[in-house]
Order: structure tokens, then sequence, then C-alpha cells
């Protein structure tokens, strides 16, 4: 059976500029993809009559108290095997250093200060509407200090403005007509979405770029993680 | 490689009135750990796009209702395209993206895994409600053996074929899509390079064990119960289910629960094999084989969703799992009897009446000719006559087909393929919904609130992202400031003794809040002191000066225990001791814990663990001596294991029991102490160890 779906297509106003200014570059330490949060377990020997140490009140040490009973098969991982070239860097990112500086130099940009960030975040989380902003701003309450921002409308600007990456987050609008009724649905542009997440220097340390095979001590294969799998590794390039 | 991992999910909007929906797709990346990516406050799943919810079925007529079908399905498809496309040069080709290390990399986004319920997933694959996005298993062999391995779905021959039909090759075609269970062109993942939409499908331990085989399964019990007449003993032992960390006591009795909600259910599995072993305890003879592979097949399931929730797998624990669902199938036919369906249900009944229609035609004509003694005979007869009709069409129609319990036959491999199982749970996506959706839509106007909801989410997601970002270059910034002064390390957390009691300050008054005999404790602390090493600064082994010394009495331990799997995070359990004195408004609560009591190799498979109960926590100090300062001391009552701390064969559970002979109590230094157990009491001085409470014991106790 075949329908007439129409697509159509209309873009929001709010941008599409080309992709947002990626950027340069500072040596990073290791992309060792054994930076993991694995550690070795301590052998921890339990005995009944320990040394305490006094302490005020009542706490007491009981670093020699830690269960020891891990089974062998279950440890961390002792050894590892890995794709050479996977994941491998090829450059540098733009600005990259330039922009974390910028960030941790002036935080709460576009606000003006911490407590301009703290008003706006307070705002937002408790779903403060539009007209009680501004209200606030009316009624003096945002004191007369100067802020960066006096009503809902500059709140939300400097919100827009807030994530360097945010162009990457566009939505688009979309209608599909299937004969009968006409739709509106909405969607964003699946690889920015992973070039968003994959920029975000937030998850940096918890970021893996290459699959791996781990071992425990006694040579067995460990599985956890996707990337210590085999469908990673099968699929990798 | 970076493999995108898609979620999905229609839910409700408003929680009593009105049908507002929303079809939400989300993404994240699986480069990302687990750890963040599933956490809702690292805000690492994005909204790709809220699809438009398909009409309801009017139901006016079939011929409309499947037009409307094929229509639904053929605007999902198309929005399914538009989405994915952006994938299709890009997962060919590669493209160069900034990472969040500051290099750059060649990155080939793939489709990798959508997680959704099993209803989702029919839906976006195209296939018919019992069949398995992942293997042509036909319906009628869901229920069957885990082991045999049915061809793996191949998307793209079915493409091929629904080609082929349209180009007017026509019945053995569609015979052949029936069989497979296949609708045809309504996948929407084919067609994506390097995918195949076979292994989209991901196991999910909420619907598919807690919500799927639980439920069922307790329906089961619920039936053997009844039938063996123990749902009293049941209903008991539910009740005295002990309090454990991180598990609420239920506080009904089981009969009494009507609704099950996912956390009751998950707390249900981490008891329930315990307490029906102490509910089917003490079986006559013609009951003991049934009640055995019952237990075997409960603690089977229970084993089974326990082991699948490890983070972490080897070859070991996968065959561990296999082992554990082989046993569930061979045993489940116990349970048999118990599982029927609705539709079998209305057969039954239907084939009741008709039988009874029938006899009534027939004594109509005979009536009056036989006496009341002979209808008598008769009416017994019939009786005998629809039980038994009954129960042959129960036990034929009876079966254990459904989706659920195929399922799980593919968790091992997928364990294998693309990591441990709990990391692709449906809840991210459930979370996901609260913020991003609901809690948008609830602020919205409720007039053309898709926008409103992107936009407030938005707003947040700017908000949150920033903070992050902020504290990771801050704590970069401080870790290179502290290198050279040398990092600290996170101290371990300590054991702490809190609540102190007012009132006792001698060892007699602490005998009599906790009603202990002083003889009693005397002889304890004297028999401790002596093992106390002597340049350990023992305490006086004189019994008048240990009567003087200044104690304390505290209500509760509380003890840093690492978490299953991890090392530096700690869980801590509270174990409380309060005497003769009443917890929170009930009575009196003097918990379980394990004690280190020998050697690995001691009490069996309890592996040198001793379970006692505290009677009492306390401090002491040894004012005669400068150097010795404080001890800090528990009072135990020990149990002892039984058949030598082994699995009790017809249970599977370790039993322990009251000492018949010697010391009963013990005083030991709260350093002794491993943790709270959980023991279910059974009765006659006995309790049974539930060591599947957690997956620490679980790992532990095997």
């Amino acid at each position: 059976m075949h329908l007439d779906i129409v697509l159509s297509l209309r873009v929001r106003a709010t941008a599409d500029q080309g992709s947002p200014q990626p950027t340069a570059f500072r040596r990073h330490e290791n992309v060792d993809p054994d930076d993991s949060d694995y550690e070795s377990d301590p052998e921890l020997e339990i005995e009944d009559q320990g040394a305490y140490n006094e302490i005020e009140n009542d706490r007491q040490d009981d670093s020699d108290a830690e269960d020891t009973s891990e089974p062998p098969a279950r440890g961390r991982p002792s050894s590892q095997e890995i794709i050479p070239g996977a994941g491998r860097p090829l450059g540098d990112v733009v600005n990259y250093t330039e922009l974390n500086l910028a960030t941790t130099n002036d935080p709460w940009s576009p606000f003006s200060s911490e407590a301009d960030f703290n008003l706006a975040s307070w705002f937002v989380r408790n779903k403060v509407a539009k007209s009680q902003i501004d209200a606030y701003f009316a009624d003096g309450l945002g004191g007369t200090d100067a802020r960066s921002f006096r009503s809902a409308y500059t709140m939300r600007q400097h919100l827009d403005e807030l994530d360097p990456f945010g162009d990457y987050l566009v939505w688009t609008e979309a209608a599909i007509d299937d004969g009968q009724h006409a739709t509106t649905f909405y969607y964003r542009n699946v690889i920015d979405c992973v070039r968003f997440l994959i920029r975000q220097v937030a998850y940096r340390s918890q970021m893996v770029y290459a699959p791996v095979r781990e071992y425990n001590s006694s040579g067995e294969r460990l599985y956890s993680e996707m990337h210590t799998a085999d469908w990673w590794w099968d699929t990798q390039v | 490689m970076v493999p995108i991992i898609g979620l999905s999910d229609q839910t409700h909007l408003t929680n009593f009135s009105g049908d507002k929906k929303a079809w939400p797709v989300y993404m994240t990346i699986g480069n990302i750990l687990s750890q963040t990516r599933n956490s809702p406050a690292k805000m690492s799943v994005l909204l790709v796009a809220l699809l438009p919810v398909p009409p309801k079925l009017t139901g006016e007529s079939s011929r409309a209702d499947e037009t409307q079908r094929q229509i639904n399905a053929d605007s999902l498809r198309a929005v399914f395209d538009l989405v994915l496309a952006p994938l299709h040069y890009v997962s060919h080709e590669g493209m160069v993206m900034d990472c969040a290390d500051g290099k750059t990399r060649l990155c080939f986004p793939i489709l990798s895994a959508w997680i959704a319920d099993h209803a989702e997933h029919t839906t976006l694959h195209g296939i018919g409600s019992k069949s398995c996005p992942k293997c042509e298993v036909p319906c009628n062999e869901l229920g069957g053996n885990p082991r045999e391995v049915y061809e793996v779905r191949d998307y793209a021959i079915y493409e091929e074929k629904a080609r082929q039909l349209e180009s007017g090759e026509a019945g053995s075609t569609r015979e052949y899509f029936r069989q497979v269970g296949v609708k045809i062109g309504r996948n929407v993942f084919t067609g994506l390079h390097r995918v195949n939409p076979s292994d989209l499908h991901k196991p999910d331990l909420l619907h598919n064990i807690y919500l799927g085989l639980f439920k069922h399964m307790m329906q089961w019990v619920e039936g053997f119960l009844k039938k063996h007449k123990r749902q009293q003993a049941f209903d008991d032992a539910w009740k005295e289910i002990p309090p454990y960390p991180g598990f609420s006591v239920p506080k009904k009795a089981y009969r009494e629960v009507t609704q099950w909600q996912g956390k009751e259910m998950r707390n249900l599995s981490r008891c329930i094999s315990a307490v029906l072993a102490s509910a089917l305890r003490n079986p006559d003879s013609s009951q003991h084989h049934d009640f055995q592979i019952a237990l075997k097949c409960v603690s089977a399931l229970v084993d089974f969703s326990l082991m699948a929730q490890y983070r972490s797998h080897t070859p070991d624990t996968l065959s561990y799992l296999e082992r554990y669902l082989l046993t569930f199938h061979q045993t489940k036919d116990i349970f048999l009897e118990f599982r029927t369906s609705k539709a079998t249900r209305a057969e039954a009944n239907r084939q009741d009446r008709e039988l009874r229609e029938l006899i009534a035609n027939e004594r109509a004509h005979e009536i009056r000719r036989t006496s009341a003694a002979k209808r008598r005979r008769q009416a017994d007869q019939e009786r005998l006559q629809r039980v038994n009709q009954r129960a042959d069409l129960i036990r034929r129609e009876n079966h254990f087909n459904f989706i659920k319990m195929h399922y799980l036959s593919h968790f091992s491999s997928h364990v294998r393929r693309f990591g441990s199982i709990s990391m692709y749970s449906t809840e991210i996506g459930e979370l996901a919904h609260k913020d991003q959706i609901k809690e948008g839509y609830r602020r919205s106007n409720k007039n053309e609130a898709a926008r409103q909801i992107l936009s407030h989410y938005g707003r947040q997601h700017a908000l949150g992202m920033r903070l992050q970002t902020l504290d990771v270059l801050l704590k970069a910034e401080n870790v290179v400031a502290i290198e050279g002064t040398g990092r600290e390390t996170a101290a371990a957390p300590r054991r702490i003794l809190k609540g102190r009691m007012k009132n006792v300050s001698t060892l007699t008054e602490l005998c009599r809040t906790c009603n202990i005999d002083y003889g009693d404790i005397m002889e304890e602390m004297l028999r401790f002191t002596k093992q106390t090493v002597a340049d350990d600064h023992p305490l006086s082994s004189d019994p008048t000066e240990l009567g003087l010394l200044p104690v304390e009495q505290f209500t509760h331990l509380e003890i840093p225990v690492a978490d299953f799997q991890e090392t530096d995070v700690f869980q801590i359990h509270r174990a409380r001791s309060t005497g003769t004195m009443a917890f929170r408004s009930g009575g009196p609560r003097n918990d379980w814990v394990w004690i280190q009591a020998g050697g690995e190799d001691s009490y069996g498979d309890l592996r040198g663990r001793g379970v006692a109960q505290l009677l009492a926590l306390f401090k002491i100090r040894n004012v005669f001596s400068e150097a010795a300062g404080v001890r800090r001391l528990a009072l135990l009552r020990v149990l002892d294991p039984i058949n030598s701390g082994r699995f009790h064969l017809a249970s599977g559970h370790i039993r322990v029991g009251k000492r018949r002979s010697g010391r009963e109590m013990r005083i030991v230094d709260i350093g002794t102490v491993i943790g709270q157990a959980h023991v279910i009491p059974t009765g006659e001085g006995q309790w049974i160890v539930n060591h599947r409470i957690d997956l620490r014991t679980f790992n532990e106790i095997y």
C-alpha cells in the first residue's frame, strides 16, 4: 500500500550558523585506555585483635577489618589487549585550551557574577513563570546592585548563550502528513548530538575511544563496560 | 568509533486525566562510561526527537484499523528515516570530531543499541508481538530449552523479500513472513551501515525480570502454596523478615499487597527464596519432592537475576548464569499447573458450561424414572467428569511460551557482545522522562506543549552542563596545585559507635538495660581480657576492678562495607542494638551481624563467618592504666551453623541454629563485626541465612 507521506521541513529560526567554534589544544596526559577507574584491590588482612588508633570521640580505625574474600575470578583486570591505532588522535582541537581557560577565568559568563548565575538557575529550576520573574525585578526584590539581567527576557537570552556548544542542539520542526492527519514533530541532528556529547569536557575523565580486552590475574576475560565486550572490538576498523 | 545508544518509550504526560501522550526518543553514546552515562544528574542522555503519537485505532471496522495501522507504520518509518538520515553518510566515511580531551579523532558513529520495552521493540522492528527481535524463534517454543539456538534474524533478507512481494511474487512470500513473525517492510532500522537490527535489542532487567518473570512466578508460587496449604506459613515468614540496609521491610502480609511496584518487586526477589524455604519447612513425605523442586526453581531464577546484575563478568560467571537458567528451565514444570492463561481459563469455562448443559438435557429425559440415591450418584459422577475434563484441558494448554521467558536465553551472549546488562536498563529512559518531558509539560500551559517542553529543558541542560564543566576544570586546576605537596589519599571510612544511651555508666547498669545476668557478662569480660595480648594493654582481670570501670552504651554501630565490585564506594550498614528499649515506636531491635570467626576454610560455605545477634554495644575505659585507654566492644549471641555451614541440599540454603552447648554469649572487639546479616527465622531456634539479599553476600556465599 502506498500512501503519500509528505515530509515538510521548517527549520526553526533560532540557529543554524554552521558549526560552533571548535578548537585548540593542549598536550593531554595520556589517552591510554587504561586510565579507567580501576584500581587494584589492596590485599587487606582480617584480624580479630587489631590495633586501633585512639581518635577523639567514638570513631575508630578499622582499616584492618576489610573483607578479603573476593574470589579471584571476579577481581580487577590485571592485563589487557588493545587494537593498535584504534581511537588514535589525529590532531588537536582548535582553541581547546583557550576555551577552557576562558571558562575558568570567567566562569559565569554571560552572567556577571555567581550570584546572578545562581539566581537564574533558581528561577529555572523552580519553574518561575516569566511574568513572575519580571515582577520580581519590578518590585525591587532584585536589589540595587548591578545585575546582568533585570527581566525574564534578558535572562533567557543569557541562558541561550550559556552553552558554547548550544548550536549543536538545535531543534528542527517537521510535519508529517499521512493523507488524513498532519502532525508536527521535532527532532535534532543525531550527528550533532554525538559531537556535542563527545566534546563535553565534563565527561573527559569518563570517556573511552577504543575497545579493549581485559583479563584478570588468572587470564580470564572480563566483560564489563561496552568497550570491553566483543561487539566494539569486532566492529572497530 | 562512537556507538550510539538510542532509547525510546511512549509515555503518558498526565497522571489522572486526559490522554496526553508523548513519544520521546533519546540518545547517548557508549564512549561515556556507564556510571556517568546512567546518572541523570550528569545529563548525558539527550532528547533527539519527539515523535508524533499515532492516532488510536478506532476499532470501528477491522479494515479501517488495518489501514490505519499501515499508515502509522509507514509514517513511523518515514520519521525514523529522517531522524537517522545523518548517520548514513557519516558511518561510511567517518567524521573528524573534537573530543573532550582536546584531540580530534576520526569518528564513526554507529547505532549499537536501542533500549525500549518489548511493545516498543515490536513496533519499531515491525514484528509480531510474540516474536523475538533477535532470532526466529517460533512462538510455541518461547519457553523451550535455553540452549536451543535459533536462526538470527536477518532483516536484510526481509527487505529483499518485501521487494519481491512488491514486484508481484505473492503467495509463498507472505507465508514466509507470517512464519517468521515479521510484518512486511516495517522495520525502521534497516539500511543503516554496519547496523544489524537484530543486535539492537537489549535485555532489560526491570521489565523482563522484575515486572515480568517475577510477577509471573509469584502467581505460580501462590498457586503452589494454596495447593499445599502453606499460605499461612508463608505470610508468617513474610512478616518476620528482619531489616537490612537498602531493603525496606514489608509492612503488610503478603496477601494484603494488591499492587507491586518495581522497587517492591526487587525487594521481594531478594528475600523470596529464603522466605519460601521457611514457609515450606518440614514437608511430609509426599510433598518432599515437590517442595524441593519448587525451591530449586525459585532460587535459580533469583540467582539468575542477581548474577545478571554483575557489572563485570568473566567466562566463569557467565557459565554460572547459563547454568542457573538451565536449572530454572528444568525445574519450572513444577509450576506448570498454575500457569494458566486467560484464554485457557475461558476455554475451560466454556467447555464446562457445555458439558453441564449436555448433561442437564440428558437428565431431563430420564429424571422421573430414577431414585434419589441414583440421582445423587449420577451428580457425583458428572462433577468428577467435569473436573477431569477441566484438568485435562489445562494440562494440555498450559505452557511457558511467552516472550519474556525466551529473552533470558539471550542474556549471556549479550554480555559477551555488549558488556554487562545492568547498564542497559530501561530505567534510564524512565528517569529521563521525568526530567526532560514531564517537568516541562507540567510547567507549560498545555497548549503547544511540545515546544515549551523542549525549550524548558534546553535551559536547564545548559545550566547543568556549565556547572559540570566548571567542576571538572576547577578540579583539574586544584589537582595540579596539590600535586606538588603530595596528594592526600581519601581515608577509608571507619567503624563508628553512635547513639549514646543515658543512665549507663557501669557494667551493672549495662546488664540491667539489656536484661542480662551480671555473672554471665563478667565471665565473658574476663575471658575477653585473657585473650587480649599482653602488650595490647589488657583490661584488668580482677572482677571487682572491672565492675568499677566506666562504661558507655550505644544503640548502633556504623560499619562501612565496600560496595560490590567497587573499591572506593562504601555502603554504611547501621547495625542497631537497642537492648530492651523500643526502636522507633516498634519493639526493641537487635540486629543480626556477620562476625569474622575463623579462617576462610572453617564453617563450610560460610567461609569463616559466623552469624550473631547484637545484644549490646559499649565502650569501656580503663581508668587504672594510663596507656590502655578505651575499648569498643560488642556483646553478641552467637549462632552455630547447622550441617557445619554447608548448603542444605533440599532448600539450597544454609541454616544456623542456637548453640546447644557451651557459651552462647561472647564479647568481641567491634572490629570483628563485618556487616549486617540477613537471616529469616524458621522457628525451633533455627534461622535460614538469606545470602541473596545483596550482590556482595551472594558473591561471597555460594
